[in-house]
């Protein structure tokens, strides 16, 4: 029995591995592209995008996108990097970055078309606080734009910086240059090399997932297989095996509810402001150019029936909650401090009968960025005004 | 050179697809087809290395010894000493071409994997069996054995080095193993791969020398520089040697010889290397140290014997360097050991002469004198070994920098 029960094991691995491989070499050599390693700490600082990158990424709905870095780890092509870092520089997180979105689709490239030429310095996962430490550090190299705009997508970006701000005075490159002393001496090496061991075991089923998406290729395929079949993604979404983005609201529920300086999280509004107003602040003195936000909403603010989805789904009914207040709130607190402000959401809403944003993690597609491009051009056309675009209708 | 097939590594799914094929096919009623296969996977793992250019370069190294053991083959009374010592001259010059030793200069036509995909074992079992086949015409010799010999794909890439004798038993117990020795030989498996690509590479890191460059470094950095590459050095090839010993069992195949005993258990270096890579010493003794030490003792008046077995022990252990690596780094490593064993047979006779036999072999066993001469083998294999991943020149300056922080120099 056991030897029967051996032989069974040793087949079935047999045979998945020769499918695995099949999947490697033939069907899906594009698997390492799943999860690719995308960062590198920048000297200084932070961590930044990896320079020279051409990088695969999927995601349902925008299959097969080729993501490219220059050679300063900047979302763009090197022929275009001069022309660029001559232009507007567009900082932000991973929407502003364009992660499933070609180079060209992605808002910041468009607005080439419309005669802004821009550099895209945002990087996947930057904080507002980040971004500052990037673009001090251009600063200090010496280039210089025609324009600095800064891109907000709320809630995600709406933080408490108030223990951070000394990100617009700190030196560059000190923490890390500490750091790097710290850590390799051999028995530094020695450490760091048995917790790598140590962190390389999956603690959680996530992590296990991550791990099959980095390392199979069958497991990949599946995943972007099953989702390119509409009614493969909808059983998945029904039977609970992938997450319904409708559903999920990540944060608290105060960043929904009215903001007045009696919410918690009212300081996430006014830091987040006090930032970007010293941000503003910097860039004018340093380099006298214009400086401004552009504020880009997310899925629930972009559409009311998901968000009531979600409100049904977990018995909400009874609060007081929308997701747009703190658009509202963070667009009118940078108006009162002097920083021109273009809120996109109602460009949005005005074109939002079909989808603009990915299904399963709320980033904008390549529609959304190009009508995103079409209001900041205007926005910039027009004089960067302060409050343009505002979230009209919205309750306080 | 198989497109969209990456090199099969140890570590590689493709190898791990070629080794639960081939324990399949020994567990089942295609085992005839075992010897065809057994060449074959070894001919994939090479051509998944291998350019063109590579291949035909590997085809001078294997065609002709084959033609030459077909033709000596179990004749023990041809006159062949000119036949065997061109072949073995052949093959010893295209070798040192073929890996390119810093004293040749660059095969730069070539690319490298001619000489990474283990041509020093492909070159110890041609050799063995050029050297032998008169003696070996009891046993069937064809070109499928001869592939499925020289490329068996559990011994191709790190040995260890098995003879065609043991090669030829263990074909003929290909089959099923009892579930006992089926799971042990699991267990062993499982156990090598965590040794050679978990744990073993930690300390691959740790062995960093330039590391103690850093400020701050103290003399506990040192020690883990020193003791990181022969722990790693050990954990990474007897993990190897697990797998492939553990696969080949899972086959049937119970003849590849061990390679290690506890080699850091060793009371000096002579017992260091009769534990470790014991097929390599054991090799280089059948074909170097014996025949040559017995020519020169021969050859020479009793007494000059002592001066005759060190400097066939030095020729045996610049060999051996130079069999570990390509620069002169290994060949300083194979005389330091060299030069050790031949102290130690000096110090182990001249403890003889003074305490007598029957002492020496009491005070040997000593607990205390057991422990100093582990603790003394140890660490000069581990401050030998040093050369094996850095240069002459990076340790002088390294050590030059670290020994002056700490205000030694």
């Amino acid at each position: 029995m056991t030897g029967k029960l051996f032989r069974i094991c040793l087949w079935g691995l047999f045979l998945l591995g020769c499918a695995e491989l099949i999947f490697r070499t033939v069907i899906f050599p594009e698997y390492k592209a799943m999860m690719p390693d995308r960062f590198v700490q920048r000297p200084g600082f932070v961590y930044g995008n990896k320079p020279g990158a051409e990088i695969r990424r999927y995601n349902p709905m925008n299959y097969d996108v080729m993501v490219h870095t220059n050679s300063m780890g900047f979302r763009g092509l090197e022929e275009n990097l001069k022309e660029e870092l001559a232009g507007y520089w567009v900082a932000g997180g991973s929407n502003t970055f364009g992660a499933y979105v070609e180079d060209a689709d992605v808002f910041a490239a468009r607005l080439k078309a419309y005669g802004y030429p821009s550099a895209n310095v945002a990087v996947d996962g930057h904080e507002v606080a980040d971004q500052v430490l990037i673009l001090r550090d251009l600063i200090e190299r010496g280039y210089k734009p025609r324009g600095v705009l800064l891109s907000l997508t709320a809630l995600s970006s709406l933080r408490d910086y108030s223990g951070r701000m000394e990100v617009l005075t700190q030196e560059l490159g000190v923490a890390d240059s500490a750091a790097k002393e710290e850590s390799n001496r051999p028995r530094d090496n020695l450490r760091e090399s048995s917790l790598a061991l140590w962190y390389q075991i999956p603690r959680s089923f996530q992590s296990v997932r991550g791990r099959l998406i980095k390392s199979s290729a069958l497991y990949g395929w599946l995943k972007v297989g099953i989702m390119g079949i509409p009614a493969l993604r909808d059983w998945t979404l029904s039977t609970g095996l992938r997450a319904d983005l409708d559903l999920a609201h990540s944060g608290s529920l105060d960043i929904l509810r009215p903001l007045d300086s009696n919410n918690p999280d009212w300081p996430r509004i006014t830091s987040t402001a006090d930032l970007i107003a010293m941000l503003g602040d910097l860039v004018r003195d340093k380099l006298g150019v214009p400086f401004g936000v552009i504020l880009l909403p997310t899925h629930h603010q972009i559409y009311p029936d998901k968000f009531r989805r979600y409100v049904d789904h977990n018995g909400l009914q009874n609060e007081d909650l929308d997701p747009r207040r703190s658009l509202l709130a963070i667009e009118r607190e940078l108006v009162r401090r002097g920083v021109p402000v273009l809120n996109t959401l109602p460009a949005l809403k005005k074109e939002a009968t079909a989808r603009l944003t990915f299904p399963d993690d709320g980033h904008l597609i390549p529609q959304g960025h190009a009508i995103v491009a079409g209001a900041v051009a205007r926005w910039l056309d027009a004089g960067m005004p302060p409050g343009a675009e505002g979230a009209a209708g919205v309750s306080q | 050179m198989i497109a969209g097939l990456p090199a099969v590594s140890v570590n590689s799914l493709a190898f791990a697809l070629l080794a639960f094929g081939m324990i399949l096919l020994a567990w089942s009623g295609g085992r005839q087809l075992f010897m065809a296969a057994l060449g074959a996977t070894g001919v994939v793992m090479i051509l998944s290395w291998m350019s063109p250019l590579d291949v035909a370069a590997l085809a001078l190294f294997i065609v002709p010894p084959y033609v030459v053991a077909r033709y000596l083959w179990g004749k023990k009374n041809a006159p062949a000493l000119a036949l065997l010592s061109a072949t073995v001259i052949w093959e010893v010059l295209l070798f040192v071409y073929l890996r390119k030793y810093e004293w040749v200069g660059e095969a730069s036509y070539l690319d490298h994997p001619v000489s990474i995909i283990g041509l020093s074992y492909i070159l110890f079992r041609i050799l063995h069996l050029v050297v032998e086949a008169p003696n070996l015409g009891h046993l069937p010799f064809n070109s499928l054995r001869f592939t499925a010999y020289i490329f068996a794909f559990w011994t191709l890439l790190s040995g260890p080095i098995q003879r065609y004798e043991a090669f030829s038993s263990g074909m003929d117990g290909i089959g099923r193993p009892s579930d006992e020795n089926a799971l042990a030989a699991g267990h062993r498996a499982v156990n090598g791969l965590i040794k050679a690509f978990l744990i073993a590479p930690i300390f691959l890191i740790a062995s960093d020398l330039s590391a103690l460059g850093e400020d701050g470094a103290t003399w506990l950095d040192l020690a883990i520089v020193v003791y990181a590459f022969p722990i790693y050095l050990y954990l990474n090839f007897s993990g190897y040697t697990d797998v492939v010993i553990a696969v080949a069992r899972l086959c049937g195949m119970t003849t590849l010889p061990e390679n290690f005993n506890r080699p850091y258990m060793a009371r000096n270096i002579q017992d260091f290397w009769g534990r470790w890579h014991m097929s390599f010493g054991d090799w280089i003794r059948h074909y170097i140290f014996v025949p040559l030490s017995k020519m020169l003792l021969e050859k020479t008046t009793p007494g000059w014997h002592g001066l005759m077995l060190a400097i066939s022990v030095i020729v045996a252990f610049v060999i051996i360097g130079a069999w570990h690596g390509t620069t002169s780094n290994f060949v300083v490593f194979g005389l330091l050991h060299g030069a050790a064993i031949i102290v130690g047979e000096i110090y182990g006779r001249a403890l003889k002469s003074v305490l007598g036999r029957k002492k020496k072999k009491a005070f040997e066993r000593h607990p205390v004198v057991q422990g100093t001469a582990m603790f003394l083998c140890f660490n000069y294999v581990a401050a030998t070994a040093v050369l094996f991943p850095n240069s002459i020149a990076d340790i002088t300056t390294t050590l030059g920098q670290f020994l002056t922080a700490q205000g030694w120099l």
